[in-house]
């Protein structure tokens, strides 16, 4: 393990405890409420926002949404894009001109925008806001993937297998998908923290499930809801920090697999 | 290397963002009353200054360019403007063009524009469609005299008058498609300012005092309005001085932000009396089992009233009364006010066979499936949403699940106006809401008209049709202290909190400004005694 | 050690005719090349890097296809075989590849690819079977067992490089086409890895065919040898003659910078 793995897998270990932890601590609805706007207290140690809800409580809560939006959005445009570009990058011809015309398009328009778009039109929802992350940022890992297949395509064991006369479906799922399982799971790992942010924003200007209380909506509610104006700073630092540094996260442990990913392929790249 | 350096960068930002609020606000107090001319920041954004595509460049116009034939004074009462009325079976209305008003393009009002106006409206424009629905025909019987045909019997008819934007017959009437036009003479009217333009890329609409008109001379010479996307960003600005003062239509600005208006010794914050509902929670009526009047009122105790009252309304305003109708109303009749009561909640709803029957901790259906209530909020408004929250709480506590569904305006409007798919919704009303229709917020309720609350009760439909035909103000009067003995006894509606207007303005750039219910701040008045 | 469809012959032979190949509408790799071996053969391609060998050995083993000429194994063109005819070709004739290291799928246990191809032909009936031949291979290529449960990356080159051969061996091919096989190994282990070569091949009677640059190793294993340069055949005759009595100066350059 590098150093940057190590770093980033302690800062995700403390807060799948946290996102952990909140399912002990049960609803929000189970804590007495303070006054609103409390600033930080013994009682209330990171303080109360407009409901008089404890911004702690609501953080370890939050943790909850915000990983797992982050986790299965990932999922969903990772496996969507390793499955496209796999095949596309395998199977070149008409498929991959296709395929490759589709990926140019998702990622030529801007992705940002496109999802406020969709998470508008659609209603805000927890799924929805998933479906909404993993069809869209799908095209990166795809384009890798891609690249990666093609070169998979002239190596010796594909080729050997090729002329053996196994099928190209039979090679696409049982040797291309295996090989760039370690460049899809360092981007996966890459596309959680995108998915956390792209929540984050998204519930932030009111696009997110105001139901499903992530750290996202911790902002918004703070932001309409005149904490700024208020300064009650502790409403919005604490789910600021921890949307970042859990990004960060996740960046950090990606890049650390990313790099363990290219050691181990040099030579291949090298050679061919 | 370039991630770890933007999420470096969030980090940054975040804290950044802190550091914004901690920095001094400048002052930069211009002598607006010098040069004679107002800012006023909005929230209410136009998109394009179309009134009668853009539901706020509406309301924008009737406050600055377009006079009403008739006025609300500040009691709610109708009283005469461009035109006085009289008629002798409540059926055929005459209007009397009392007012010498002359159009901005320098041609003369006559009765004929008042003619045009009212049918014009009715065909072109959905939102008068209510208010001119009985209207059968309206002629001009000479240069000052309309006359008007209703289908039936309508006392409220001049209600209606009050909403009506008198606008030029010769600017309009080959003007197939309203919402379309886009002729330069689209804003010529004959009220107090005349329309100077929209700049959309700044945010600023200006409006120039207009010196012929019929009431004489604003005292301002220029009003230029800002549009602001956040109530955040609004009071800054008018705690910088940049804004003199800020207008909301029917509503003030959020009671949360008064704490932090209230150190500001340039800032005078005027509260007054809201004629709306600020909030309820309107049940369909219609569909089981929000139509059983013992489920409703059970529901109504489980709520805790302080609550609201506290978080969403930081405190100002007051907990309801049974009776709906918020207690500034001439026609107010005292009831109790609406408390928390959860043991007696939980054994109306037991002993109405709404209990947990399958050990999952939530009640279900006598029939025994499981219930969800589903109460829609609007997922634009902050406000809403948090009272939604608390509702749910509430609700949960006593074991009735609840499901949120936020939605935006216009699937809001589909839902409680057209299709009646919903549980429940949670939304306020205005003092204009209020007036239309029969009165007494009977246009939120009727389900032959608007109608959230889908009452089809026959005891409350008759009334209804009885204020409709009923000329006699006593009489009317006893209606409507009839409507809200059932609105208590039957829980149609349960309202949540009756709150405040609440309007800041900077002392040392203005003062002097009227407050009436239907415009607020932005009301005739305002002009001719703002100093 | 038997498998089905075997074809009860002896005259196996596959021949090259006229074999161009144009990468790309532009590298030249081969030029009208003309080769063939008969079972039982010992040939050995000797030519500098980047010469066409492999191209040559991929085309012969219908990895590939050419640019013009034909390739016929048992009489017949491998482009108008029927699947059937096809089917044999492919499992009887054998390439084992330069590169030892990507030669076996990273990702799969050494076990899994050395039975894949008798999968992929469905030519054993059960497990059992299965487990008894690779035994009995391993045995004669001299692979622990323990080391087939392991992935690549995990064992020597050695190693690796028996497993691939073991490999190809298992489909009891005709002709075998051993591309550089141990330019990647330590002299001791080259010795060991030929002398596994030689004896498969006059064991089953197979054709084996020697690409390789090493004009020694050329001598030791071969009875016949086609010089190769820049895509053409420059000569070719019995080892023994064509190294001890070189027309082409070619081949007189490549005697004198191995002797050196
Ligand atoms: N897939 C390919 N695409 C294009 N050119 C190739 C390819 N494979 C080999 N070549 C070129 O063909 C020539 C012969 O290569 P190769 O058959 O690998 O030679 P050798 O095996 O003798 O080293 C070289 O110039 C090489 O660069
Ligand atoms: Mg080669």
């Amino acid at each position: 393990m590098n150093k940057m793995e190590i770093i980033g897998i302690s800062i995700i270990s403390c807060i799948i405890f946290m996102a952990l932890l909140s399912f002990g601590i049960g609803s929000i609805i189970d804590f007495p409420k303070s006054k609103q706007y409390s600033p930080p207290s013994i009682q209330n140690p990171l303080g109360t926002d407009d409901l008089g809800d404890d911004i702690l409580e609501l953080l370890i809560i939050g943790s909850r949404t915000s990983l797992l939006v982050g986790f299965l959005g990932a999922l969903f445009s990772t496996i969507i894009g390793t499955i496209i570009g796999a095949l596309s990058g395998f199977f070149r011809g008409v498929l991959d001109d296709v395929l490759g015309v589709i990926i140019d398009v998702f990622l030529v328009i801007p992705a940002l925008p496109l999802m406020i778009v969709l998470a508008a039109y659609l209603s805000p929802s927890f799924w929805n806001i998933v479906i909404v992350i993993g069809l869209l940022w799908w095209p990166t890992t795809a384009r890798l993937v891609r690249a990666r297949a093609w070169q998979l395509k002239s190596a010796p064991f594909i080729e050997s297998l090729l002329a053996l006369g196994a099928s190209k479906t039979y090679i696409v799922f049982k040797h291309v998908l295996p090989n760039v399982l370690g460049i899809a799971s360092a981007r996966f790992i890459l596309s959680v923290s995108h998915a956390i942010l792209i929540e984050a924003g998204l519930s932030f200007i009111g696009l997110g499930d105001p139901t499903n209380p992530s750290w996202g909506t911790m902002l918004h509610f703070a932001m309409t809801r005149g904490a700024l104006l208020y300064g009650a700073w502790w409403t919005f630092i604490p789910p600021g920090l921890a949307i970042s540094i859990t990004s960060l996260a996740f960046i950090i442990l990606g890049m650390g697999l990313e790099q363990r990913q290219k050691l181990s392929t040099r030579s291949m790249e090298d050679i061919i | 290397m370039k991630k770890i350096f933007a999420a470096g960068i969030l980090v940054v930002l975040t804290l950044s963002l802190a550091a914004v609020y901690f920095q001094a606000l400048p002052i930069t107090n211009q002598p607006l009353k010098q040069n004679k001319t107002l800012v006023i920041g909005t929230i209410n954004l136009v998109r394009t200054d179309n009134f009668v595509k853009d539901y706020y460049m509406g309301i924008f116009s009737a406050c600055f360019i377009l006079d009403p034939l008739a006025r609300i004074d500040a009691s709610g009462k109708v009283i005469p403007y461009l035109v006085n009325w009289s008629t002798n079976d409540s059926r055929v209305w005459r209007l009397n063009l009392i007012a010498n008003a002359k159009w901005h393009d320098g041609k003369p009002v006559t009765a004929e524009d008042i003619a045009f106006t009212i049918m014009y409206l009715k065909e072109k424009d959905p939102n008068y469609a209510v208010h001119f629905q009985f209207v059968n025909s309206a002629v001009a019987l000479d240069n000052r005299t309309v006359e008007v045909t209703l289908t039936k019997e309508w006392t409220a008819f001049i209600v209606g008058l009050a909403a009506t934007r008198l606008i030029p017959k010769h600017v309009w009437f080959n003007v197939t498609d309203p919402s379309a036009y886009t002729g330069n003479n689209r804003n010529i009217g004959c009220g107090p300012f005349i329309y100077q333009g929209f700049d959309s890329a700044s945010g600023t609409m200006t409006f120039i005092a207009n010196k012929d008109y019929w009431k004489g001379k604003p005292n301002v010479d220029k009003v230029i309005l800002k549009f602001y996307t956040t109530t955040d960003a609004m009071l800054m600005a008018l705690k910088k001085g940049e804004i003199a003062t800020t207008y909301a239509y029917a509503k003030g600005i959020d009671p949360i932000y008064v704490p932090s208006l209230l150190g500001d010794k340039n800032i005078t914050i005027m509260v007054y009396p809201n004629f709306g509902v600020d909030n309820s929670l309107w049940f369909n009526c219609k569909r089981y089992p929000y139509n059983i009047t013992e489920f409703r009122i059970a529901i109504s105790y489980a709520l805790d009233y302080g609550d609201y009252l506290n978080y969403i309304a930081a405190g100002y305003g007051e907990i309801p009364t049974r009776g709906w109708i918020p207690n500034c109303w001439d026609y107010y009749v005292i009831k109790p006010k609406l408390s928390k009561n959860s043991s007696y909640a939980e054994q109306l709803l037991s002993s109405l066979g709404f209990f947990d029957r399958n050990g999952d901790g939530w009640r279900d259906y006598p029939n025994g499936t499981s219930m969800i209530m589903k109460i829609i909020a609007r997922s634009d408004i902050a406000e809403s949403l948090r009272l939604a929250e608390l509702v749910k709480r509430d609700l949960e506590k006593i074991g009735i699940r609840v499901q949120i569904t936020p939605v935006d305006v216009s699937t809001f409007q589909t839902l409680t106006q057209r299709t009646k798919d919903f549980d429940a919704a949670i939304s306020r009303t205005t003092f204009w809401g209020m007036m239309m229709y029969a009165g007494a917020g009977t246009l939120y309720f009727d389900h032959r008209n608007m109608g959230w609350a889908n009452v089809d009760d026959p005891e409350y439909i008759a009334i209804v049709d009885e204020i409709l035909r009923t000329a006699n103000q006593t009489r009317v009067k006893q209606l409507y202290e009839r409507i809200q003995d059932l609105y208590a006894e039957r829980m149609y509606v349960i309202p949540l909190y009756w709150g405040k207007i609440i309007q800041p303005y900077r002392s040392d750039l203005v003062e002097g400004i009227s407050y009436e219910p239907m415009y607020g701040i932005l009301g005739r008045d305002t002009w001719y005694s703002i100093k | 050690m038997k498998l089905k469809n075997e074809p009860s012959r002896e005259d196996v032979e596959l021949t090259a005719i006229n074999v161009s190949k144009i990468y790309g509408n532009k590298t030249l790799a081969l030029d009208r090349v003309n080769f063939s071996i008969k079972k039982g053969e010992r040939v050995c391609i000797v030519g500098e890097s980047g010469s066409g060998k492999t191209t040559l050995a991929k085309i012969l083993c219908g990895m590939i296809p050419p640019t013009s000429g034909e390739i016929r194994f048992l009489n017949k063109r491998i482009d108008e075989m029927s699947e059937m005819e096809r089917r044999i070709f492919r499992i009887k004739v054998q390439y084992i590849p330069q590169l030892p290291d990507l030669a076996l799928d990273p990702t799969w246990y050494l076990y899994d690819s050395l039975v894949e191809p008798l999968r992929i032909h469905k030519l054993i009936a059960s497990k059992q079977e299965e487990r008894d031949l690779v035994r009995e291979i391993c045995e004669m290529i001299g692979i622990r067992m323990e080391v087939l449960m392991r992935k690549p990356g995990n064992v020597s080159g050695g190693e690796l490089q028996r497993v691939v051969i073991a490999r190809a061996i298992l489909l009891m091919p005709y002709i075998l086409i051993a591309d550089e096989p141990t330019s990647m190994l330590d002299p001791s282990l080259q010795a060991k890895i030929i002398k596994i070569l030689l004896d498969i091949q006059s064991k089953y009677n197979m054709g084996m065919i020697f690409i390789t640059h090493d004009l020694e190793l050329a001598k030791y294993v071969s009875n016949r040898i086609f010089i190769m340069f820049k895509g053409k055949f420059v000569e070719s005759g019995l080892t023994n003659e064509v190294l001890i009595n070189p027309h082409h100066s070619y081949t007189k350059s490549l005697i004198l910078n191995n002797t050196s």
